[in-house]
This record gives structure tokens, sequence and C-alpha cells, in this order.
């Protein structure tokens, strides 16, 4: 079974169509990467994964979108407790300005009654797999806000990833910060596949081409090609992909 | 003000008239306000004493003290803030988080801007009809407080709608995305983060329902009512009705004459200290706003 499955989706903002029957698979413990110029679609794309267009007005959709082999648009489905499963890292870092601890504890605290020592417990465990827990186990009580942009959008993975999900969407993590950090958080994808799968929406080809094994080429609201990502960079099928990742244009 | 580079070049003579007359104007308008500020120190000052402040009138309003109108002010303060602080967070709250755009939404928003407008006596009139007669609440703190709530309530739901709309969109979002509800967003999120400026905004309108006199005519203020209300169904004495009184329709205008000075100036005072609050709470709200 794939984890992620899109059978013809196409999506609309009122009159304007976004997507146009966009079909792709992706398998358990990969990472996918969408890449595309501006207003492609890949953000749409990636935000229908934990139905975080729902809140847009005038958004509609046709065509499925499976999670585990489950219709996460289907009628009974709660997008809340979705998004319990499908963590979400946004472009800019986007702590809550609390402590570092209680950022992490966050979606902890919304659900289940979890023991304060779980908590704790937990928190750990995820700013360990963030790769924060050296810079600031001993400032847990600090403001997240005093921290750098680099440790800030590590904080935020470290955020989703404490109620488990299985599945973790990035939108542009790295955008917003500098060489070193960007360079951090690319180790950290790394690490993190091992028990994720990861969407990720990126504007910057060579990082597609360094940490995902699946590229989805999005180019107005159609999915051009989606291929492994070596055969994607090395061998492209389609004209309009070549003239993309030899920087014809977008 | 902006310092002019050091090698501005020459200005022509249309230029220097201009900012002449914008700093004449504007150094008219503080001289104007030190002037108000200044005369009812000295005019005012010469009755403020403890007794003015903690003593019930006495012969005729010509001696003694303002206690009762300025506990009575205080009081109808408190009701009219507090009755409006929840009304209109909760009514911005709707309209800034909740409702989805539509004609309905846009309906209240244009009946809100309209009632903002409307003559603070006519909130009077309002309050006597409905208050005071059709709920039988009488003339009293209760019927006056609510008055200057509605009075009140058009601004202050702005001001929360817009504290609400400047909460970082991208904060919302990354809360819905951990697998907050929308009303856990907004408790743990949004409204802890606009709390300061709804604050701000709750200090200010309590400046300005201090000072009001057209609402509180109807409905509450007693012309000369030296006690201390025991109830909220009471009616009251309030500070800018006694100012009123004490210029108008005493019995010996020239001696009360002194006393209305002492009584604007109390006013006075407490509301540049409801706007000093005011100011604090919007420089903390600076400080916290580092997202």
């Amino acid at each position: 079974m794939y984890k992620v499955e899109a059978h013809a989706v196409s999506v609309w903002y009122g009159d304007h169509q976004a997507l146009y029957k966009v079909s792709l698979q992706l398998e358990r413990n990969q990472v996918l990467a969408l890449i595309g110029p501006s207003g492609c679609g890949k953000s749409t794309f990636l935000r229908l994964l934990n139905r975080m267009n729902d809140f847009i007005p005038g958004f509609r959709m046709e065509g499925k979108i499976l999670i585990d082999g489950e219709d996460i648009y289907a009628p009974h489905v709660d997008p809340v407790h979705l998004r319990r499963r499908v963590g979400m890292v946004f472009q800019k870092p986007t702590p809550f300005p609390f402590s570092i601890y209680e950022n992490v504890a966050y979606g902890l605290r919304l659900q289940n009654r979890l023991k304060e020592s779980q908590i704790r417990e937990r928190v750990e465990q995820a700013l360990r797999q963030a790769a924060l827990w050296d810079e600031v186990k001993d400032n847990l009580k600090k403001s997240a806000l005093a921290l750098s942009g680099g440790q800030q959008q590590r904080l935020c993975i470290a955020r989703a990833l404490a109620v488990r999900p299985s599945l973790l969407l990035m939108d542009e993590p790295t955008s917003a910060l500098d060489p070193i950090s960007t360079a951090k958080i690319e180790e950290l994808i790394h690490e993190l596949r091992q028990t994720y799968t990861i969407v990720i929406v990126t504007h910057n080809m060579q990082q597609a081409a360094r940490i995902s094994d699946v590229t989805a080429f999005f180019h107005m609201g159609r999915l051009i090609e989606c291929s492994r990502t070596k055969d994607f960079f090395t061998n492209p099928t389609h004209p309009e992909t070549l003239r993309y990742i030899t920087g014809r244009f977008g | 003000m902006l310092s002019s580079p050091r090698h501005a070049p020459p200005k022509r003579w249309g230029e220097h008239i201009a900012t002449l007359a914008v700093a004449l104007l504007s150094w008219g308008s503080i001289a104007i306000l030190a002037g108000i500020i200044g005369f009812l120190v000295y005019r005012g000052g010469q009755v403020l004493s403890w007794e003015f402040l903690t003593a019930p009138m006495r012969e005729g309003m010509q001696k003694g003290g303002i206690a009762p109108a300025l506990v009575g002010s205080l009081w109808l303060t408190a009701v009219a803030i507090l009755t409006a602080a929840f009304i209109s967070t909760a009514a911005g709250a709707y309209l800034s988080e909740f409702a989805r755009p539509s004609r309905f939404k846009n309906l209240i928003e244009f009946l809100v801007t309209t009632l903002a407008g409307i003559p603070s006596v006519v909130y009077g009139l309002f309050g006597l009809a409905l208050f005071v007669t059709a709920l039988g609440l009488g003339a009293s703190i209760l019927a006056g407080g609510l008055t200057l709530a509605l009075l009140s309530l058009p601004l202050l739901i702005r001001n929360a709608q817009e504290a609400f709309a400047a909460v970082p969109r991208a904060l919302k979002e990354a809360s819905l995305g951990i697998g907050a509800s929308e009303i856990q967003t907004f408790f743990r999120i949004t409204l802890p983060m606009a709390l300061p400026r709804i604050l701000t905004g709750l200090v200010l309108a309590s400046g300005r329902v201090l000072g009001e006199t057209a609402p509180i005519l109807f409905t509450v203020a007693a012309y000369y009512l030296p006690t201390y209300p025991h109830s909220l169904l009471e009616p009251t004495m309030a500070l800018p009705y006694h100012l009123y009184v004490l210029i108008t329709s005493g019995t010996n205008i020239q001696a009360t004459y002194p006393m209305a000075f002492g009584t604007a100036l109390v006013l006075l005072l407490l509301t540049l200290c409801l706007t000093g609050i005011a100011a604090y709470l919007r420089y903390r709200l600076k400080k916290s706003y580092r997202v």
C-alpha cells in the first residue's frame, strides 16, 4: 500500500482552477520534493494533504487523496484528527510566544491527557529528533522567540514531531534561513526519513536533488513529471522539465 | 521629525513658509492643550485637597468634596466596561475569526460603523426607553452603566476585531496544523496574543465613558445625593453631571464655581491616568510582538 495516493485531483479557488487532474503515488519512508515556478500549484497540493485548504473561502476539490489507503476527504474524516497524523512545517519559522518547552508540548496538551512526566519525555524525544536538544536542554524555560531563525525552524519541526505524525509536510522550510541552518535542516530531513514519510515543497532544485527520493514538477496547475530523483535530474522525459531544470524559465 | 542631510540643496521660499506653518500649527496645538491643563490645574488646584476627594458635598455644594460623584462615576465606568468587554470581545472574535464572508457579515460591520456615529444623547434616550422604563431598572447605576456600555460597543467591537486580525495568520495556521481545532486555536493562541490590544482599547474606552454626560442624564445621574450607593439598582451622582450642575444649576453659582474647577481637574487627572495606562500597555505590546 502506498503512503500517499492522489487520483485525478483538481482544485478550484472560486472560479480560478489551481490544480488539473493531478495523480501520483508515494511510498512509505520516502522523501517527495515538489518543485516548480511560483503559483504552479505545488503548495496547493501540499496543503491538500492535511486539509489546510479547507479554510480558504471558495476552495473546492474533485478527485481523491488517500493516506494509508484512507480517503482523507471522506465525510466521516475529522480534519482535526487528520492533522495530528500529518504534521506540517511552514516557510517561515512560527514559534508561539511561549517557552521552548511549551512550544513542543503544545500539540500534546491538545489531545489525550498525558501526564506531565510523559509530556516531558515526549518533548525531549522530539527535540532530540529535531537535533535541537543539545542546544536548548539547559534553557527549556526560555522564550522560543529568543532562538535564532534556524533553531526556531528546528523547534517547529520538533513541535510537529511531538504529536507523532507518520507523514510530515514541509512548505519551503529553509527559504528564510541562512546556508548553515539550511544544511542542518537538510541533514535532519535525511535522518527523519528513517521514521517518516516526507513531502517537501522547495524552490531550490539543488535541494530537491540532494534530499529527495522522488521529485514532482508542477507547472501551471499540472503535474508535468514525477519520477525517481536520480532519473528526474539526469534524464527527464518531458521537454518542459528539461527547460525548467536547466534554468530556461521559472 | 526628518533631519535634513548635511548637503541639502537650498530650499525654496515656498518650502520655508510651509515648514514654518506646519511647525507653528503643531506647536500651537500643543500650546492650547498645555494651556487647558495649566488653567485647570491653576483654578482647580485651589480647591483640590484630601477632603475634596473623600468627603461628601455640603452647604449647597459650596463646601465639602465630590466623593459621592467620584464613587458613582467609578461604579458606572466599571459596570459599562465590564459589560462591554465581554460583548465586544465576543463580537470582534466572531467577525474576525469565525464568520465566513457573507452579506450578513457585511451588514453587521456596516451597522457597527453606523452606531459609532450616533450622538451620545440618542444613546441616553434609548437607555431611558429600554433599561429604565421597559426593563424596569429605574434610574440606576445598572441602567446608566448598560447605556454607557452600548455607547462604547461600536468602537470596542472594531478594536477587538482588529486586534484578532493582527495576530499573524502563520501562527493560527501553525496551531491548526498541529491538530488544534479552531476553538482551541482561538483560546490558546489568538486570544492571548490579541489581549494587550483589546485591553488598551478597554482602558481608552473607560476614559471616554468616564466623561460622558448625555447618556447618564436620563438613566442614572442624580442632581444631589450625597450618599454612597448600596446596590446597582440605586441612582448616583456622577462627575460630569455634577460638573454641569455646579456651573449651571446650583443654588449659588458664584459660590460653587471653584468646586466646578476642582471637579473638572479630577476628571482630567483620571482620564490622563487611563491614557497613561493605555500607553504603557501599548509599549508592552510592542515588546511582546517580536514574531
